[in-house]
């Protein structure tokens, strides 16, 4: 979190900054378009999110739509577009992102054929809405990540428990996003027997743990010398592994997934779609 | 944040002391990850050895539009393994004589739940013996 103090000079030289070149504004939006690209063309050229755009129950589309909103002002007040100072900015930023997101899948599944001027107007706002949201994420990632090496700053402030807990749902959620419409989780899961299950839990946490903490990648966090390993085990890898499970257990059920399926194949479910969750938190944890 | 030493390095420092909260987080996590292994556990050992049970119940009947008559039914498979690509098929009898057959495909019935799923025929199937049954399933 940044302090009031160094925020509001930061905040004013960042206004100037942008007020006295709009072309590093274009800029910034161009690094959002690609990020929306590199990040939601895998379920832009997926056929399940093409059905999910119609098939999906809107309320449950409602509900991932405005939650997506404070998620994107989260992220962007976390990495942001800019290094992003007030909740103001962050909130603008977001929008923008959610802007970027909505116009990317429309152009998108125009070019794949996939909207046409016959269609029904649920059917087109379905499918671009069900899109926008791994492609607004991409376009805040990628606006930050695709960026020069200023941003790097943010590296070094120590992040505080609660916003690492969040970046560990934000990188669960991308990858679920990925992968939670496709069928072969529940396939995956139906041919698995409980005892695969627990290996894919054991797998799961034993990968996140290592990802964060052993095998040192840059970025990686390191255990003071006193510091037993399992301190870092059950403070942070344990939630962050129940985190990755929410998350799956929330894209299943929002891609409806789960419905008419009873406790364990659901739980077999999530916990399959848990483990790209859990690689996807520990990521987050290196790189955002 | 009553958070780790304030190391100013690239990579983030995990120290000893911590707030009381992320003790209390990583505690109810430790919890919910050692129920799931338990409740997992005692499932393997359960259902070693199962197959798919398959059910079918018919819920009602209504006419359609077109003339037709729609069944609705559910499938529910009491077993501890999942069905595969079930064929259902509902036979509309007079004595013997088979005067309708239609079939649909259920992609899964996972174990224990229930799918539904509605059979549409020509003819009234009040004025007939109607049976409904799952003829086979794969493995999935």
């Amino acid at each position: 979190m940044q302090k009031a103090g160094a925020a509001g000079s930061r905040d004013d030289d960042d206004r100037s900054k942008e007020t006295a070149t709009p072309a590093k504004f274009l800029v910034g939006i161009g690094r959002g378009v690609g990020g929306a690209l590199l990040f939601a063309l895998p379920m832009q050229m997926t056929m399940e999110m093409w059905a999910l755009g119609f098939t999906m129950d809107s309320w449950r589309l409602v509900l991932l739509l405005v939650l997506a909103i404070p998620l994107l002002v989260g992220i962007s007040h976390r990495i942001g577009f800019e290094e992003t100072f007030s909740w103001k900015v962050a909130v603008r930023d977001a929008m923008i992102a959610y802007g970027i997101g909505i116009v990317t899948s429309a152009v998108m599944l125009s070019l794949f054929k996939l909207l046409m001027a016959g269609m029904p107007p649920e059917e087109i706002t379905g499918k671009i809405a069900v899109q926008a949201i791994p492609a607004s994420i991409g376009a805040l990632l990628g606006r930050s990540q695709l960026g020069s090496g200023k941003d790097d700053t943010g590296d070094e402030q120590q992040s505080s428990y609660g916003s690492e807990l969040f970046m560990m749902a934000v990188g669960a959620l991308f990858l679920n996003l990925n992968m939670a419409p496709t069928e072969e989780m529940i396939l995956i899961a139906y041919k698995m027997t409980p005892w695969h299950a627990l290996a894919t839990i054991v797998m799961s946490i034993t990968l996140m743990h290592a990802f964060v903490y052993a095998v040192s990648f840059k970025g990686g966090h390191e255990l003071s010398s006193d510091t037993p390993w399992w301190h870092a085990f059950i403070r942070f890898t344990l939630p962050g592994y129940v985190i990755a499970l929410i998350i799956s257990l929330y894209a299943l059920w929002s891609f409806e997934r789960l419905d008419g399926g009873s406790f364990t194949p659901a739980m077999m479910a999530m916990i399959v779609l848990a483990f790209p969750g859990a690689i996807g938190a520990a990521a987050a944890r290196l790189i955002l | 944040m009553a958070d780790a030493t304030p190391v100013k390095s690239n990579s983030r420092t995990v120290g000893r002391g911590a707030h009381w909260i992320e003790w209390l987080t990583g505690g109810i996590c430790t919890l919910l990850v050692a129920a799931m292994i338990g409740w997992i556990t005692y499932h393997a050992i359960v259902s070693s050895g199962g197959m798919p049970q398959l059910a079918v119940q018919i819920l009602g009947q209504q006419p359609t539009p077109g003339g037709g008559y729609a069944v609705s039914f559910t499938i529910e498979n009491k077993g501890l393994r999942t069905a595969a690509s079930v064929p259902v098929k509902g036979d509309l009898m007079d004595g013997d004589t088979v005067i309708e057959t239609q079939e649909i495909t259920f992609d899964y019935v996972p174990a224990q739940s229930a799918a539904t799923g509605t059979l549409l025929f020509r003819s009234d199937p009040a004025a007939h013996d109607l049976h409904i049954g799952a003829s086979g399933y794969t493995d999935p």
